[in-house]
């Protein structure tokens, strides 16, 4: 039988192990496939806790959105999907969120700039095949010993929640609001300064890295005492008692939910985008920068808001940046679709 | 720091696992195979979700007679044909970046050599008829061998040589194809 040429051959062997799920678009299919088989185990039966809905996602999904946020919520109450820490070990979950505040971003005046070079998102849309799962991984360490008998429980029992949380992440009203997470997550974190104002793109910087603080504190930033009460409660009940309603896994359910908020602002941000309407767009960035500085999905955003400069205010400032992005996230989806986009606006 | 994701050793039966434990250890490369067995992008995480369904509701038949990756092939199969068919008449969109993401582990030139590869790979496979396709991809990029093809195609062994035979040779016309139209645009 005839070989394929030596060329063919490269080709095959370059290529093969490229092509697969970026991190978001496999959070998101997951967060669908929960929600459709009801999050159990595969040989048994289980509630269902996002309903019937399929994955409505970015790029021509076919679900209900409700569905996707409900089921992001619901896969972090499984303990099935977990990702270990090596380095923190399992405990830890204030350290984690410590060490994502390496990355801060700020949004305010002077032209786009991405001075990324180290911190969490340093590992830029790559990054992003780890961060995913590791916001599971943080909510299930909390109470990782105890989770194969108390997992189904909490899974029946988030379904209420569940769905109530869901109606409110895809809310952009409670978007602006600080959620509970909000709280204790940003507590870990060091203050962020909040967008100044809304407006022009010369208004927009994006700074990565670990750039000192800025003065004002995120909103709704509880101290560490209020969220360690919420990391407590999130331990399970002893398993000798059968109704447990009380000690849901709160932490778990609020990880999830930023997640979903988190997505649901991205989600909106690529949408106004794609309609052309920058102010929602830009409005949606910063209420995710303000609100989820170290997010999973920074990069996300950093990338969109290069998209937004690129598109409302052409000009060498955003050439720059967008070059800059392109050149530190070569071959990653972002960095290839920057130099796409913003690369066609500079032809 | 390192992650570490879950993994679903073979060893494990699938019955006791859990759906997400089984997505975690197959989905990249069903994502991947599904895109090279011809599934539009728009669709792609639709196809996704549709093979792990599947799987997630067969998993008691799963009887170790192959590997539990071939067997996964099996649904990714099933589920690319009638996409296939599902969005001939939509046709296909414009693939979107995030969509050919390079793994990461290697030198910013190596993955833009290899996001590219990819790009000229999957060009190449639309030159490629349904059946001499799902062979190539198969064997050639998935390395499954001719045997498990034969068994996941219901078909003879001697029909699985025969259509990797000729799709080799429809990847070579494309590809010199592709060079010859790629040495023209550089002109």
């Amino acid at each position: 039988m005839s070989e394929l040429s030596p060329e063919a051959r490269a080709i095959i062997d370059a290529a093969r192990e490229v092509g697969g799920p970026s991190a978001v678009a496999k959070a998101k299919v997951k967060a669908a496939l929960v929600a459709r088989v009801g999050g159990a185990p595969a040989s048994g039966g289980a509630a269902s806790a996002g309903g019937a809905a399929g994955a409505g996602v970015l790029g021509g999904g076919a679900a209900l959105k409700g569905g996707v946020i409900a089921a992001l919520v619901a896969s972090a109450l499984w303990a099935g999907w977990r990702a270990v820490d090596v380095d923190a070990g399992p405990a830890a979950p204030a350290e984690v969120a410590g060490r994502a505040a390496g990355a801060i971003d700020e949004v305010r005046g002077g032209a786009v700039r991405d001075s990324s070079g180290g911190g969490v998102g340093s590992e830029a849309l790559g990054a992003g095949a780890t961060d995913a799962p590791r916001v599971e991984g943080e909510a299930v360490s909390a109470h990782a010993p105890e989770d194969a008998a108390h997992a189904p429980v909490s899974t029946a029992r988030g379904a209420g929640p569940t769905a109530a949380r869901a109606a409110r992440a895809v809310s952009p009203v409670n978007a602006a609001g600080p959620a509970p997470i909000a709280a204790s997550r940003a507590s870990a974190l060091p203050a962020v300064a909040p967008p100044e104002k809304q407006g022009s793109a010369d208004d927009v910087t994006v700074r990565e890295g670990a750039a000192a603080p800025g003065p004002v504190a995120l909103e709704g930033a509880a101290s560490s005492t209020h969220a360690r009460p919420r990391e407590a409660s999130a331990a399970p009940a002893p398993a000798a008692l059968p109704a447990a309603p009380a000690v849901a896994p709160s932490a778990d359910v609020a990880r999830a939910s930023a997640l979903a908020e988190e997505l649901a602002l991205i989600e909106a941000a690529e949408r106004a985008l794609a309609e052309h309407r920058a102010g929602d767009a830009r409005a949606a960035l910063e209420r995710h920068a303000a609100r989820f500085p170290g997010g999973v999905l920074r990069e996300e955003r950093i990338a969109l808001l290069i998209l937004w400069a690129c598109a409302e205010a052409p000009g060498a400032a955003a050439s720059r940046e967008a070059a800059a992005f392109a050149r530190t996230h070569p071959g990653t989806p972002l960095g290839q679709r920057i130099e796409a986009e913003c690369g066609r606006g500079r032809r | 720091m390192a992650v570490v994701s879950p993994a679903l050793p073979e060893a494990l039966a699938p019955a006791e696992a859990s759906i997400e434990a089984i997505y975690d250890a197959h989905v990249d490369y069903v994502w991947r195979a599904l895109r090279r067995l011809g599934v539009p992008e728009a669709s792609l995480d639709d196809a996704v979700q549709d093979v792990f369904i599947a799987i997630h509701r067969r998993l008691g038949d799963f009887e170790g007679r192959s590997s539990l990756r071939t067997w996964v092939f099996g649904f990714a199969l099933r589920v690319a044909r009638d996409h296939r068919r599902r969005d001939a008449r939509k046709g296909g969109l414009l693939p979107l970046p995030e969509q050919l993401a390079a793994p990461v582990d290697a030198s910013p030139h190596a993955q833009v050599e290899r996001a590219d590869a990819a790009r000229v790979l999957e060009r190449l496979l639309d030159a490629l008829d349904d059946q001499r396709r799902e062979v190539f991809v198969l064997m050639e990029i998935e390395q499954l061998s001719a045997p498990e093809v034969a068994e996941l195609l219901s078909t003879k062994l001697n029909t699985v040589y025969s259509r990797l035979r000729a799709a080799r040779q429809d990847f070579e016309r494309a590809l010199a194809r592709h060079r010859a139209l790629e040495a023209r645009s550089a002109r």
